[in-house]
């Protein structure tokens, strides 16, 4: 795998632009960057175990070659779908709006 | 997600990009149809009472609903998760193309030439796009890191899937087939010979249409240089026929009355004021007596009640889409009459999903985009 190899060119990570601030703390706003990515990141680690667990139970042994080669098929990405629609749901409750406050 | 279909130039992703695109691409899914209607309750219950009480009325403007809900606690959460989700899509594509940028040149470098590619080094981007990055992808549709790059377009490709959510269809080229469905239903008589798609970026729009119409000669412009480098060898790799160049569709070099059609696909919303009034001019000035210009872009702020309108520009303030702003209120019919096109002959229309030829998962979706229609 060329995964980890060094890139040749660098792209730039960063849109240029000034960023919006949605809470009056800006700290609030770094945070949910944080969350977020590490809610991703939560979730490409789920799939890689589902990936290991779908390839031992398929062949009993496998290697890592195995693993990145692996493609969710039709079937196994709409399970996937569904366990990431269940997690968001359950990571990102919002709390709802109850009515006016006084 | 359901993945794009592969094409010569697409950028292949590893086990765990393929993951995190899909994780991105069902995050947005989740804030459009968990978080995003939360918000209506929300103006409702909390953000409308509050209002009426300090001021005795209800807001009558957009821009009056924007005061006081960008500071309601649900609103902002909302707001901030869709920021994160856009930077995201691009976090979540980058990699696989920074990875594979070398090989995607080679393959560029050796695109077929059914079609062509003429760059201009020379021109000037538009002030507009380099101001900020618009819908905040680094680099935006014009900087070229390395020599013959074509990044950007190679993170187009997979970005602006992940951002509709799919709803560009697995050929990334919904646009193309709602104008063309479009077309088709309402010129059935017109055969175009020679047509021109202004702001093409990558070309989903136009090679669709070459596709579809394999005797016209089908023109494509855009002002970035990797966009239209990953857009010619992608046409190609597609066994399409599109000429593509570099120039700015406010003044090209093709000849007075040369194209049966001149269209856009969600050009006009990047530009400036002065910038869609050049579109305009230019399109009257390139087409054929009879030929149709044919500019579909973004809902515009008529007929939109203030929350609603204030919810549509979130993208505005939050996705570098600045230049959306004016074309909000702007008077279509006006632009066109300056342009030189006579009254009988300016038609407001609007096309949507309603149109496409293939059946994507959103297709069945009543969101229309205008196409402001001006024959000559
Ligand atoms: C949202 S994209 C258009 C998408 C594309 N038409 C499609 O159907 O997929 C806007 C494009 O317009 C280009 N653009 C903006 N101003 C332009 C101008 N004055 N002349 C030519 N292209 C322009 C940008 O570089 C960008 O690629």
């Amino acid at each position: 795998m060329t995964q980890n190899a060094e890139p040749k060119v660098t792209l730039p990570r960063d849109a240029k632009g000034k960023r919006s601030v949605f809470f009056d703390d800006p700290a609030i706003d770094q945070i949910m960057t944080f969350i977020l990515e590490l809610s991703a990141e939560v979730s490409v680690v789920y799939d890689r175990m589902d990936t290991v667990e779908r390839l031992l139970d398929e062949k009993g042994t496998i290697s890592r070659d195995d693993i990145e080669a692996y493609r969710p098929n039709e079937d196994v990405e709409a399970a996937r779908n569904g366990r990431r629609e269940a997690y968001l749901k359950r990571v990102f409750r919002m709390h709802p709006e109850s009515g006016p406050k006084d | 997600m359901i993945p794009l279909s592969d094409h010569d130039m697409l950028a292949q992703r590893n086990h765990d990009e393929e993951s995190r695109q899909s994780f991105v691409n069902d995050f947005r899914i989740h804030l459009a149809s968990n978080v995003f209607p939360g918000n209506f309750p929300t103006y409702y219950n909390r953000v409308l009472p509050n209002f009426i009480k300090e001021k005795g009325r209800e807001p009558e403007t957009r821009h009056e609903v924007r005061k006081v809900m960008t500071h309601d606690p649900y609103y902002s959460f909302w707001s901030a998760m869709q920021r994160n989700s856009q930077e995201m899509i691009w976090d979540s594509v980058i990699d696989s193309v920074e990875r594979q940028l070398p090989e995607l040149i080679e393959k560029s470098r050796k695109a077929g030439d059914k079609g062509s590619l003429t760059l201009d080094p020379d021109l000037e981007t538009p002030k507009y796009h380099v101001a900020a990055d618009i819908h905040l992808q680094p680099g935006a549709y014009h900087s070229d890191q390395i020599e013959d790059d074509v990044a950007a377009g190679a993170m187009y490709d997979w970005g602006t899937y992940i951002y509709s959510m799919g709803g560009l269809g697995t050929g990334n080229n919904a646009l193309g087939q709602i104008t063309n469905g479009f077309f088709k239903n309402e010129y059935p008589d017109k055969k175009p010979l020679r047509i021109l798609d202004m702001g093409c970026t990558i070309g989903g729009s136009i090679t669709y249409w070459a596709q579809q119409h394999p005797d016209t000669e089908c023109y494509a412009i855009d002002v970035g240089a990797p966009v239209l480098r990953y857009g010619h060898a992608r046409a190609e790799a597609l066994g399409a026929a599109v000429h593509f160049s570099q120039q700015n569709a406010e003044h090209t070099d093709f000849e007075d009355e040369s194209f049966d059609i001149v269209m856009s696909h969600i050009l006009l919303h990047e530009t400036s004021r002065t910038a869609i009034q050049n579109v305009f001019d230019e399109s009257y000035r390139l087409l054929k007596p009879g030929g149709i210009m044919m500019h579909m872009d973004l809902p515009q702020a008529h007929g939109q009640q203030p929350l609603e309108g204030f919810l549509f520009e979130w993208e505005i303030y939050n996705n570098n889409e600045h230049f959306f702003a004016q074309l909000r209120d702007m008077d279509m019919a006006e632009l066109c009459r300056k342009a030189g096109f006579k009254d009988e002959n300016i038609h407001p229309k609007s096309a949507g999903s309603f149109w496409m030829d293939d059946q994507t998962p959103y297709a069945d979706d009543g969101f229309e985009f205008p196409i402001t229609i001006g024959i000559k």
